[in-house]
């Protein structure tokens, strides 16, 4: 890494530091600490709302995903705008009148004890098994901008992150949150810039544009053929419009790490607003990160690129067996290395051979739909399935020579670092590794900031029978913050694996339906009172489970269910799935209830 | 205008907020049906 760049990477993380701590001296009570006073603007609110859902996932990861799959992964957020519309009216206006520091707290006053601490622990319980994927992410970078290992990444950052926010509490992490967002739109602003320089003059961005859609790489608007890809496809329109929208119902109205975002706000107003800023500007920003990936792939069609983007490993452990003595060890594999190159060029010819003729038929005036178009498009997207198979065959390399775990395909996680590392120029290079961080701390204080107020209120208060003093309570809550800032960054040792967007996706997506749907039980369905709170939720998260395992085990449908021809059921659709089984358990197990009185207000 | 507080009715400010509020929200969700149908078009246009 270049010295300036790491100059401006330190000097950011210095003042984020510095600025999150400076915050620590305005706590006076819990109000404070837990929800910044409740003083908060709807902009610097709704700032952190972006920042704390787009972590340094979103930038490597969705980045891979642009230049891998093209920008499919844009139905995931088509939802979004719709879902905060139904937030604003439900959920904000609910937890405000309520005036709690959870939204647990309100399902207590709606549903009784056990409820609260069920939906507390699900929540404490899914958000730490995401939190660690959160940290893993910078890691990457820093193995391969710095050139340290990922675990002294993962400690600074975890080290870091903890400090300020168990200082400056919910202040310190909205505050924060809303500068570092600022910092990595300008990193994506100077990363689009830098990817649309680099593209060949002759080409030019309209070129790659008609290149990427030949290549199939520009669907933001699939519609699925029949209803078995409508379960099966993970990215179409229906998953989206329908799954999506209770995923984001779950994480932005039940997933406290959220909504403590949201409940710092002076009013209703204020924190509708700042959902509704998210509503607006989430989708279009995460199309111009997609199209970023999109843009990088066009400039390696015409640029030399490696066979696969951990290459870079092999090489050195081609160095180290060489170092070790190891010379026939080094020579195979130096061979294995050899060979993916050489089957990587002949394709990249042929890619780059059909998209010359491409352009050029485009040129002379072929639209949409000639059949004089149709044999370079074939051509191009037979080189892209074979580049991605010697990705693959790449990624098999690894595993063979224990460089990487049995089953990981990751590859297009370090397509962004690569290009960041020999692309992108000296100061530029430093803003983007800085929005990347500021990704990535954005990500991770708030988890850190909202697992350690549900912990002391949802949990460590209802152990006590009742809430601890302002002093008391902070105490609690900075000691938890320490305590899942260690967990966190203990857990990060152990992650990698699957792309990470999608696995933190995965695990929320098991949880986030049923979650909405209590709040939403209790609204809609008066008799709906006590234990039915906790016996739905419990029964929705099964029901996800039981749809999960039959999906991944797809013999049991047959064996089970009689069904003869098994149905693949993606992730997205376990959100709606959750809802309905709340939904359903709630209202049927509200039939037998008795008529009682509503219960006494929340212990708080 | 409502009568203000007092009468139990809700403060003017918090009034207007709530009708800016679900002015925004309105905005939001044609902004929602925007995007999907510039989306539809995007893919139309780049289709081979």
């Amino acid at each position: 890494m270049r010295t300036f760049d790491l100059v401006v990477l330190v000097a950011f993380l210095v003042y984020i530091v510095w600025d999150g701590a400076r915050h620590g001296r305005g706590v006076k009570d819990a109000k404070d600490y837990l929800l910044a006073g409740r003083r908060m603007r709807w902009w610097s609110m709704g700032l952190s709302v972006m920042a704390t859902q787009a972590s340094a996932i979103t930038l490597i990861s969705t980045t891979g995903q642009g230049f891998k799959d093209g920008m499919r992964f844009l139905h995931m957020y088509l939802a979004i705008p719709f879902a905060m519309v139904l937030l604003c009216a439900t959920v904000v206006p609910w937890f405000h009148k309520a005036g709690v520091f959870t939204a647990y707290q309100w399902l207590e006053t709606r549903f009784d004890r056990k409820t609260r601490l069920l939906a507390s622990l699900v929540f404490l319980v899914s958000r730490a098994l995401a939190v660690g994927s959160v940290l893993y992410t910078p890691s990457i970078v820093m193995s391969v901008g710095l050139g340290i290992p990922p675990w002294q990444s993962i400690l600074a950052m975890g080290l870091l992150c903890t400090l300020y926010t168990a200082i400056g509490g919910a202040t310190a992490v909205i505050v924060t949150d809303a500068k570092q967002m600022l910092v990595m739109m300008a990193g994506i602003v100077a990363c689009i810039a830098v990817a649309w320089w680099k593209l060949p003059d002759d080409v030019g961005l309209r070129g790659v544009l008609d290149l990427a859609g030949a290549a199939d790489k520009l669907q933001t608007f699939h519609v699925p053929a029949n209803w078995r890809e409508m379960l099966a496809d993970k990215y179409n329109i229906l998953s989206s419009l329908l799954g999506g929208f209770f995923l984001f119902l779950g994480y932005f109205g039940a997933d406290q790490e959220q909504v403590q975002r949201y409940l710092a706000g002076s009013s209703v107003e204020q924190s509708r607003k700042s959902l509704l800023l998210s509503g607006f500007a989430k989708v279009p920003m995460q199309f111009v990160i997609l199209l970023l990936g999109v843009l990088i792939w066009g400039h390696y069609s015409y640029s030399a690129d490696p066979p696969f983007f951990r290459a870079h490993q092999i090489e050195a452990e081609i160095a180290r067996r060489e170092e070790a003595g190891d010379a026939a060890g080094a020579s195979g594999l130096r061979v294995r290395l050899e060979e993916l190159q050489g089957t990587h060029d002949a394709l990249e010819g042929e890619r780059k051979s059909a998209a010359a003729e491409f352009l050029r038929l485009r040129r002379e005036g072929a639209q949409s739909g000639d059949h004089a178009l149709d044999v370079p498009v074939v051509r191009l997207r037979g080189a892209e399935a074979g580049l991605a198979a010697v990705r693959k065959e790449g990624m098999a390399l690894l595993v063979s020579e224990g460089l990487e775990k049995e089953g990981v395909d990751n590859d297009s996680d370090y397509v962004f670092t690569h290009f960041l590392k020999t692309e992108v120029p000296v100061g530029v290079a430093g803003l983007v590794l800085a929005a990347i961080f500021a990704a990535a701390m954005s990500s991770l204080v708030s988890p850190i900031n909202s697992l350690a107020t549900s912990s002391v209120v949802d949990v460590w208060w209802l152990l006590r029978g009742g809430p601890s003093a302002p002093a008391a309570t902070v105490r609690a809550t900075r000691i938890a913050t320490v305590v899942w800032g260690v967990l966190a960054t203990i857990s990060a040792f152990w992650m990698g694996g699957v792309p990470i967007i999608e696995q933190v996706n995965k695990i929320g997506s098991v949880v986030y339906g049923s979650l909405f749907g209590v709040f939403i039980l209790g609204r809609l369905v008066p008799r709906a009172r006590g234990a039915v709170g906790a016996i739905s939720l419990a029964s929705g998260i099964a029901t996800v489970l039981l749809v999960r395992q039959l999906s991944v085990e797809p013999e049991l449908q047959t064996r089970w269910l009689g069904i003869a021809e098994p149905v693949k059921i993606e992730f997205m659709w376990f959100n709606l799935v959750g809802f309905v089984a709340v939904m359903a358990v709630g209202w049927l197990l509200s039939r037998f209830a008795p008529a009682a009185p509503p219960p006494a207000p929340a212990s708080r | 205008m409502n009568d203000a507080a007092g009468s139990g009715g809700p403060p003017d400010d918090e009034a207007a907020g709530e009708a800016r509020s679900r002015r925004a929200m309105g905005w939001a969700l044609a902004w929602g049906f925007i995007t999907l149908a510039l989306l539809a078009w995007f893919t139309r246009a780049y289709e081979y």
